[in-house]
């Protein structure tokens, strides 16, 4: 398995079981993972050390996940963070405003973690 | 003699006292000793069973964690049952399979199957909502009476897991759980739309019968799930609708579907829905399926809405604009100047600026 070791990831749910179990297997696949529970505190974490990417909910108290989103992208500091949004907003027009947003990749709930898995993998290797 | 009876007396009550103080202290002691030592018990397990599951889910398991989740006693089952019905309406895939037989191997899903006729409302939506983790379509035939259960909430949970478990037969029945009975509220639209959503394409029949029911809240729900699910065989009726259904509600559901799966000949259309005479909310809807279907036809349209009086229409209109790329932008920049007309249009490439990359630049 190719050494992730380095690569720092920050997942940001307010949902304590979804954010363990992403967590979880990112860790197991060997990724550094920072954890927080609301938007305020993902926002906070980037700016103080940048991941390489983030893996973000939609819908959270405070900042949303989009809200997030926006601020990094706004910000060009952050250019090199990679952003998945993990949401259980399936429509169309969610989506579009994800990647309209500036997200890298869109992944609906219900999730495969090892799909999620793939498409960190792959997100980090375009970036 | 008197005196020293009193003394002996006092002498055994003070023995007595002190031996029962020293009593009571050991009794409170131990107990809190055992209390301490059931708490570090149920916190450890409660770690393991945590642990165990996240393994499970995260599909990283070998084995020995779900087969040591389907051995715990009776206590734990309780902890895990719990965490793993949390989680599995937010997972798919193996992991959430083998979760669901863990929590079937605890007799959950039985005692659910045996709720659905409990008299209790709360409990019956309970058991409906818990067999719909299952995603197991065998669950089918025992969740749909409860489609016509004389509780709103259990309805409304019965709509919701024969989504989740992809009934499509059950396609009428939830469209009929609109409607109020008896007194009785119906399920609302929005639920019974991302149930229908949830069933893919194969309910064109039930959705064309419902775009021509009388029901005016059957019409919008049908033309809402057309549109989600690309349903282009049914564009003949969502041109009908919009066109000339007696619910504004209807319309501007059918402008968005149009927005979507609507072709070349529906910019005509959706551009005249966007008169002044026409409902704010629909001309709304229509300026935003006209950004939705990108057809330059449209952009004439859009372009003389960016200076209308319904400052949120002007809005849509020039996200709409943005769309279509960089003749919309040149359309945008063209009357962005203007302080009269120009105020959406400056603010759509505003936003679309500090959003990252503009759209017409790409």
């Amino acid at each position: 398995m190719t050494d992730r070791s380095n690569i720092p990831v920050l997942v940001a749910d307010d949902d304590a079981d979804i954010r363990e179990l992403v967590a979880f297997k990112l860790e197991q696949a060997g990724y550094a993972v920072t954890k927080v529970a609301d938007g305020s505190a993902a926002l906070d974490a980037i700016r103080a050390h940048p991941p390489r990417l983030a893996v973000l909910d939609v819908m959270m108290p405070g900042l949303s996940g989009i809200d997030v989103l926006r601020q990094v992208r706004a910000d060009g500091a952050f250019d090199g963070v990679r952003v998945i949004l993990l949401t259980a907003r399936s429509r169309d027009h969610d989506v579009d405003a994800g990647f309209a947003s500036g997200a890298d990749d869109y992944v609906v709930k219900p999730f495969s973690p090892r799909e999620l898995l793939h498409r960190v993998t792959i997100v980090l290797q375009r970036s | 003699m008197n005196s020293t009876l009193s003394r002996h007396l006092l002498f055994v009550a003070i023995v007595v006292v002190t031996a029962a103080c020293v009593l009571m202290i050991s009794i409170t002691g131990v107990a809190r000793v055992l209390r301490t030592r059931s708490t570090r018990h149920d916190a450890d397990a409660r770690d393991a069973v945590h642990h165990a599951v996240l393994v499970v889910a995260a599909g990283e398991d070998d084995g020995s964690a779900a087969s040591w989740l389907g051995s715990l006693a009776r206590r734990d089952r309780d902890a895990a049952g719990a965490m793993i019905v949390g989680l599995l309406p937010k997972l798919q895939g193996e992991p959430a399979e083998v979760l669901v037989e863990i929590v079937r191997g605890y007799g959950s899903l039985d005692r659910a199957a045996g709720d659905l006729t409990s008299r209790s409302a709360v409990t019956r939506a309970r058991a409906a909502w818990t067999l719909g983790l299952t995603r197991d379509h065998n669950d089918v035939e025992k969740v749909r009476p409860l489609l016509s259960d004389r509780s709103s909430e259990v309805r409304l949970a019965a709509v919701e897991t024969l989504g989740r478990l992809r009934d499509v037969d059950a396609a009428g029945p939830i469209l009929d759980t609109l409607s109020p009975s008896g007194g009785r509220a119906g399920v609302p639209a929005v639920t019974v739309a991302e149930a229908l959503m949830r069933l893919g394409g194969g309910i064109v029949d039930e959705l064309r019968v419902a775009l021509a029911d009388d029901d005016p809240a059957r019409r919008d729900v049908a033309a809402r799930v057309a549109g989600h699910q690309q349903l282009i065989a049914l564009t003949p009726h969502l041109r009908q609708l919009l066109a000339d259904d007696p619910s504004d509600v209807v319309r501007v559901s059918a402008a968005e579907a149009l927005g979507r799966i609507g072709g070349i000949d529906d910019a005509a259309a959706l551009a005249a829905t966007c008169a002044e005479t026409e409902p704010s909310p629909l001309r709304r809807a229509a300026a935003a399926a006209l950004g939705e279907l990108g057809h330059p036809a449209a952009l004439p349209t859009l372009a003389a809405l960016l200076g209308d009086r319904d400052r949120r229409l002007a809005e849509i209109s020039a996200s709409s604009l943005l769309e279509f790329g960089v003749e919309g932008r040149n359309v945008l920049d063209g009357v962005a100047a203007d302080a009269e007309h120009g105020r959406a249009a400056a603010f759509a490439l505003e936003l679309d600026r500090l959003r990252g990359e503009p759209r017409g630049a790409r």
